[in-house]
């Protein structure tokens, strides 16, 4: 019931919001606000009543029959897994409602409508298990980004939205066409049709078919996560998107994809994807190392962060396709300190894109001494998405490279390098923004400092990095259940991977 | 000045009598295993001595003197090489800055992207060759429709 109540209470307070601008333009964002804090507090409880010695998989469960002609139920669940997922896209909800707090004027509850119902729509993905549902929610969450990015958007807004919509369009339909075909083949061994994550998970393709259908989900995930070659929207929708469009694209929408990865490619297809893992983890290193560079050579510095963030979604890669508990574990701890750190920089950006209105890195400099409390928290956020220990990041780099080095000393090698190639361009960008010689162009005397709104966000963000760095067992233990269940459930896999 | 730099010395020439507890987490050297020559122990300590002796006949009795060593092209080579630490820092330049650096420039507008480039060109291009068939003039809409259907007919013939 808890899991139906957090959907509806996003849903519904979207509807709200919108209706309410009608009264106030000020309503919009308070009911926005209310209803994400509304969302975590259930799910702090959730995680309060966690018990690490549980014995059956999911916390909790809800179902009702949804279309039953077609075998399709309205399942929703939650394991440690998704219970963290769920967690941090709330958490980001109430950054992002704070985030658009004064940069949205204009139309501002079809906004919030848009930013609660992508959230819905992510919540949705986390714990759906059916999988016409999971598909229903995949498609919700997408349209309502589109619309903050083709509306509140920057300069080059169309361009950027429609690439964004058709590149996620074309390839949720690979993933629908792989759906169906595997309830397909369900149909014909078992004799009844179901969409059920744990009767199809039961079903044994096999062989080339097994492959293909694999590939359908494999790509719509990596273009979601994204991996090299799928990452190009990327830098385009996040350069274009309004500061709390960018936290929710870097903080919770890539995670579905490596969340659809976790949940479902690699269980549902357990033979093919060992044969896929030396290409999967090639393209995690190839994004890793790559995007690094192209990140370097950026001028526009949300094209940077970007570029940074497919560069960091490669560890996760790395990690799901080591596919024990360690590397498993690494992804986990990577999406959600990337998702911290991440939006903590866009948000950044955007700060320095309302004070400066430029993007421009060549038109920033010596920005320290005007604005001191942002380059502090600025520099604060570069370490720690360089990899610093102590801090979230590290703990899931290392945990993904010591995951990958059990099953491939070159990968995790190669890997390794894009921490250092990653403190290269973190220090970079703080040296062109903040430190050298001020832009005599700019008037900057007139810019502002960090207000109090916004120092609460990013001290938010800070204690939950320092958190994740510090006690990372208070998030292992939570997924710890749910991820050796799912590697250990696919025999076949590793069955498959010991012949390579 | 003097005094850190002293005990320094002394830290440096007697240090090694200090026991320090390191027992438990490295395991006790193994016997045999690394038995180092004695010429090579012979080297290791004459090496040392040897520097003391030679910079007293620099510095000390001024037997040999440093402007005639400096007189010396190769001896000015050395000096200028050691000088930049054995040249770590260009080879550095060299091999890892500047390629990378160069690697990063040349490609700052992603090619991966050149594949969407790609799509946009071919839309255009399709749209303005849609956008100039409908001309207004009925005889080329007539013949679409009977091109049309001429080929409905041969496929629906072909299948």
């Amino acid at each position: 019931m808890t899991l139906l109540w957090i959907l509806l209470l996003l849903f519904f307070g979207g509807v709200l919001a919108w209706l309410s601008e009608i009264f106030d333009s000020r309503f919009p964002r308070w009911i926005a606000l209310l209803s994400v804090v509304a969302t975590f507090i259930p799910l702090l409880q959730l995680y309060g009543s966690f018990d690490a010695q549980r014995e059956s998989l999911w916390i909790i469960e809800f179902s009702r029959s949804w279309i039953p002609s077609l075998g399709i139920n309205f399942m929703l669940a939650i394991d440690g897994l998704s219970l963290l997922l769920v967690g941090l896209t709330s958490f980001l909800g109430i950054i992002a409602v704070g985030a658009a707090w004064v940069e949205i004027r204009d139309r501002a509850g079809f906004f919030y409508f848009n930013l609660l119902w992508t959230l819905a729509g992510v919540v949705g993905v986390f714990t759906a298990i059916d999988l016409f549902l999971f598909f229903f929610f995949w498609e919700v969450m997408l349209i309502p980004m589109y619309f903050i990015i083709a509306i509140w958007g920057h300069e080059n807004k169309r361009y950027a939205a429609t690439k964004f919509f058709l590149y996620t369009q074309f390839t949720g339909m690979l993933l629908l066409v792989s759906l169906l075909c595997l309830v397909y083949f369900f149909t014909i061994q078992y004799g009844y049709l179901s969409f059920a994550y744990e009767d199809l998970l039961r079903l044994e393709v096999g062989g080339k078919l097994e492959m293909w259908l694999m590939l359908g989900f494999f790509i719509a995930f990596a273009t979601k996560l994204p991996s090299v070659p799928f990452h190009s929207w990327l830098p385009d929708a996040h350069s274009q998107a309004p500061t709390a469009g960018s936290v929710l694209l870097a903080g919770v929408l890539l995670k579905t994809g490596a969340y659809g990865l976790i949940r479902f490619t690699l269980p549902l297809f357990p033979e093919s994807s060992a044969q896929f893992t030396p290409v999967a983890l090639t393209l995690a290193v190839i994004s890793i190392l790559y995007c690094a560079k192209v990140a370097l050579a950026q001028s526009d510095i949300k094209r940077l962060i970007a570029y940074t963030s497919v560069s960091h979604m490669g560890f996760v890669l790395l990690g799901i396709y080591a596919w024990n508990l360690i590397g498993l574990q690494g992804a986990m701890m990577t999406m959600l300190a990337h998702g911290l750190s991440a939006a903590a920089l866009f948000s950044l950006a955007g700060g320095l894109q309302g004070r400066l209105h430029t993007r421009d890195m060549r038109r920033m400099g010596g920005l320290w001494a005007l604005v001191p409390r942002m380059a502090v928290v600025a520099l604060f956020f570069s370490v720690a998405a360089l990899g610093m220990p102590g801090l979230g990041n590290f703990v899931g780099e290392f945990l993904s490279l010591l995951g990958v080095f059990s099953v491939s000393i070159w990968a995790a090698a190669l890997a390794a390098l894009g921490m250092i190639v990653a403190s290269v361009y973190s220090l970079w960008v703080m040296q062109a923004v903040f430190q050298g010689a001020q832009n005599p162009e700019e008037d900057q005397a007139l810019l502002s400092d960090l207000d109090a709104r916004e120092l609460a966000l990013y001290g938010l963000m800070m204690m939950g990095l320092i958190l994740l760095g510090l006690f990372p067992n208070a998030f292992l233990d939570v997924s710890a259940i749910a991820l050796e269940h799912l590697s250990s459930a696919s025999d076949a896999f590793v069955a498959v991977r010991g012949r390579l | 000045m003097a005094a850190p730099l002293l005990v320094l010395m002394v830290l440096a020439l007697a240090g090694g009598l200090i026991h320090v507890p390191t027992e438990s987490v490295f395991a006790a050297p193994g016997h045999g295993e690394h038995q180092v020559s004695t010429l090579m122990h012979s080297i290791m300590i004459a090496v040392p001595l040897l520097g003391i002796a030679l910079s007293y006949l620099f510095y000390g009795s001024r037997t040999l003197s440093v402007e005639r060593l400096m007189s010396n092209n190769v001896a000015r080579g050395l000096h200028r090489f050691w000088f930049a630490g054995w040249g770590f820092d260009g080879l550095y330049r060299r091999l890892f800055i500047t390629p990378y650096l160069w690697l990063a420039a040349i490609n700052k507008r992603d090619v991966v992207d050149t594949a969407s480039e790609f799509l946009v060109i071919l839309s255009e291009a399709g749209n303005a060759m849609l956008a100039r068939s409908q001309s207004g003039s009925l005889r080329w809409y007539i013949l679409s429709v009977v091109g049309g259907t001429v080929l409905l007919i041969t496929l629906g013939g072909v299948l």
